[in-house]
């Protein structure tokens, strides 16, 4: 007998559709409403009690004042550059605990537990190891005679100084997800190109690293964004100092908003917004358009 | 089987403790002793009752405020209940919800305006108590000719602090000017003290200098501040503001080493223990951090920051916040009676007790008795001659966002005193539009 699927019938099509209609509310009021009034209001400049429209003055100041701008540059360096770090060192780290070693799991849980500590407070605990004086880390440094280092004060290494304890929180779940995908590789591809006397190199680099692809673009993806929204972790650590060195994006539009500066801040976002959808949806589908599925 | 009990257990004691994480922590710092009195206490009781709410910076109350507040429970038989909050920007936001409670202790002047006075805060102009009030203050929390608020605490002066037993050891005399205060400075650093303790750390401090320096600005064309509202004048119109943000950028020759990652508690602990010469501070730091050291009130001293003209050598002083009502108050009549206590000799007396003054009250006719600490005498002889003016943010609302930032690069060298005077000027400009302010657009 064929089977043929059934067309639902109207009835039950108005049927699901009435039941999706409390959360599109919900969606458009939280959402699309907000999101699309932000764009309006980034032309004006706005208090709590009403509005002037500006046009694109508050565009042009951020890009023209140099404690905006570097904002903008700064995210691109921080978005970019942890984003690289984690998607290169959780590979290895994924290819280590999938060896078959005894401590493999106790491993990978200690790899994971940067990841369940609140931001704020591994911020706070790298920005006192930071410390030029009374820090561990300067400390341990000078038991090998190297001078003191200005992690967070020096204008060439802070923001990088920043990044470093991003990557070091991020990478449990960057391996997490590689482990995921290193474990899903068919495991009769690895014999035959055994057999077919394939190095481990080799192996590498025609089996393994094609079929982590799907898990390579996720966490590529999800760090960029990630990081290019990165908040808590600068705040915790340097407030975006000194002075405007370590600001991003994110907390520019904070101190914007804190100062009473609404429609600056709103700006601010519109322009956090655009960089991160131009940059997220033309990776997205580059990457994805390379994934080869088994 | 075994193993499903033991699962259930360490579940049961993870959620335990858990639990007891999350309940604890989640209601904003409770005071205090005025929480344990209770209006159950007799005195002048029967007199009116019910509740008071205060809101307040964590770091305006100290034990005079305590005191206050207990002497006010006593007296009206009202529970005051206390909130501190550890940030400036929730109280901003507070006040834009109507979320204020009764009482609110915020700062006067220009920054008294981002909390929308006109629609948050109500109206006392006709009160009595007003009357009692000294007018330079009473300025400085008026807007669109509406009084708001009343002092909290004294007013404090902003300097150098010193390092008595250095200066002695040293041979060093009280600076009279900029340069000779640097050649202090850098005697000191010589001897192995930090010449001047730099608390970047905290960026809020980097703008201390600045705003202390003032007076010289005043001094040399009293009508800068208003002209500068009007938007008449640039910063660099005035030779005084120019030679002030010198003075910052020349700092750095003789900060500490450590000086960006210093913060102000750390900066104040390096001077109560005696190992730097200087910090440029304001004496309601000083009286915070003498909390903790008591001994160091014996050596450390206090004198205006140097100007060019070694007859010449003013302080800067600042205005005390100010107890403001919320506008959607619910006990209106609480918070007036707590306003006019505040404004007595009685209240003033007890703070003065317990949290020796910072400077002067803003309140007429008051006798403040002797427990002042040496450093705040040395302030008081520039108020007795004369040689004090109020800081540009009581004689002028336009005050720009950024300007710790900038004054951090500043002293750090990042850019120079003129690209320095440049950005404060820019960024006082947003701030004026965003004030609505004429002459500016």
């Amino acid at each position: 007998m064929r089977q043929m699927s059934r067309r639902p019938k109207k009835k039950e099509k108005i049927y699901k559709r009435t039941l999706m209609i409390p959360a599109a509310v919900i969606y458009i009021v939280i959402f699309i409403i907000p999101t699309f009034s932000s764009f309006f209001f980034s032309f004006t400049r706005w208090t709590l009690k009403d509005w002037e429209w500006i046009g694109l003055d508050n565009f042009i100041t951020f890009f023209r004042e140099p404690s905006l701008a570097i904002g903008v540059k700064n995210t691109l360096f921080y978005g970019f550059v942890t984003c690289g770090f984690k998607v290169v060192l959780a590979l290895f780290l994924a290819l280590l605990l999938t060896q078959g070693w005894k401590m493999e799991g106790y491993l990978r849980t200690l790899i994971f537990f940067p990841t369940i500590i609140s931001t704020m407070a591994v911020g706070l605990i790298f920005k006192s190891f930071m410390h030029p004086s009374n820090g561990i880390i300067n400390q341990a440094l000078s038991l090998f005679g190297i001078g003191k280092v200005y992690w967070l004060t020096d204008k060439r290494i802070a923001m990088f100084s920043v990044a470093m304890v991003d990557v070091w929180q991020g990478l449990g779940t960057a391996t997490l997800m590689y482990i995921a995908g290193i474990k899903a590789i068919d495991h009769t591809y690895v014999e035959a190109a055994q057999i077919d006397g394939a190095d481990v190199w080799q192996r590498f680099k025609y089996i393994t690293l094609p079929l982590i692809r799907p898990a390579m673009n996720s966490v590529l993806i999800l760090s960029l964004t990630g990081g290019l929204r990165n908040f808590e972790l600068v705040w915790a650590m340097t407030k975006g100092g000194p002075g405007f060195t370590t600001d991003l994006l994110t907390t520019v539009i904070y101190k914007q908003y804190a100062n009473g500066l609404y429609g600056l801040s709103t700006a601010g976002n519109v322009i956090l917004f655009l960089l991160v959808s131009l940059i997220a949806f033309p990776v997205y589908a580059n990457v994805t358009r390379k994934e080869e599925v088994y | 089987m075994k193993k499903r009990l033991a699962a259930a257990v360490v579940m049961s004691a993870v959620l335990t403790v858990t639990a007891a994480g999350c309940g604890t922590g989640t209601k904003p710092a409770p005071a205090n002793p005025a929480q344990k009195t209770d209006g159950e206490k007799g005195g002048d009781a029967g007199e009116t009752g019910g509740e008071l709410s205060i809101l307040a910076p964590s770091d305006a109350v100290n034990e005079g405020t305590y005191a206050i507040i207990e002497a006010f429970e006593q007296k009206y038989n009202i529970k005051v209940s206390l909130e501190l909050s550890p940030n400036d920007d929730v109280l901003v936001s507070r006040a834009a919800t109507g979320d204020l409670g009764d009482i609110v202790d915020w700062h006067s002047g220009s920054l008294m305006l981002n909390l929308g006075p006109s629609d948050n805060l109500m109206d006392i102009t006709n009160e009595k108590y007003v009357d009692r009030i000294n007018e330079t203050y009473l300025g400085c929390v008026t807007s669109d000719g509406k009084i708001y608020g009343v002092p909290t605490s004294p007013t404090y002066a902003g300097g150098i602090f010193y390092n008595k037993q250095i200066y002695q050891e040293l041979k060093l005399e009280i600076p009279k000017t900029w340069d000779e205060f640097l050649e202090n400075c850098r005697a000191c650093k010589a001897a192995g003290y930090e010449g001047l303790i730099g608390t970047y750390g905290d960026p809020w401090t980097s703008q201390l200098l600045l705003l202390s320096d003032f007076y010289y600005v005043n001094k040399e064309d009293p009508d800068f501040a208003s002209d500068y509202t009007a938007g008449k004048v640039v910063l660099s119109d005035s030779p005084a503001y120019v030679k002030s943000v010198e003075k910052l950028a020349s700092q750095k020759e003789v900060f500490n080493e450590d000086f960006l990652s210093t913060t102000n508690d750390d900066g104040w602990r390096m001077m109560c223990e005696g190992a730097g010469g200087h910090l440029v501070s304001r004496t309601r730091e000083y009286v915070r951090a003498l909390e903790d050291y008591p001994e160091a009130e014996d050596f450390i001293g206090y004198f205006a920051v140097p100007g060019q003209d070694e007859n010449n050598m003013g302080a800067t002083i600042w205005m005390p916040h100010g107890y403001y009502i919320a506008a959607n108050a619910k006990n209106v009549e609480n918070a007036k009676l707590w306003q006019e206590f505040v404004t007595t000799e009685e209240a003033v007396k007890l703070y003065a007790e317990k949290a020796s003054p910072m400077g002067a009250f803003m309140i007429k006719d008051i006798d403040l008795g002797d427990n002042i600490r040496p450093a705040i005498q040395d302030t008081m002889t520039y108020a007795d001659d004369g040689r004090i003016s109020a800081a540009m943010e009581f004689l002028c609302p336009v005050k720009g966002t950024n300007m710790q930032q900038i004054c951090v690069q500043i002293g750090s060298g990042e850019i120079t005193a003129e690209e320095g005077v440049k950005a404060l000027h820019e960024d006082n400009k947003k701030s004026a539009e965003q004030l609505d302010l004429e002459g500016w657009k």
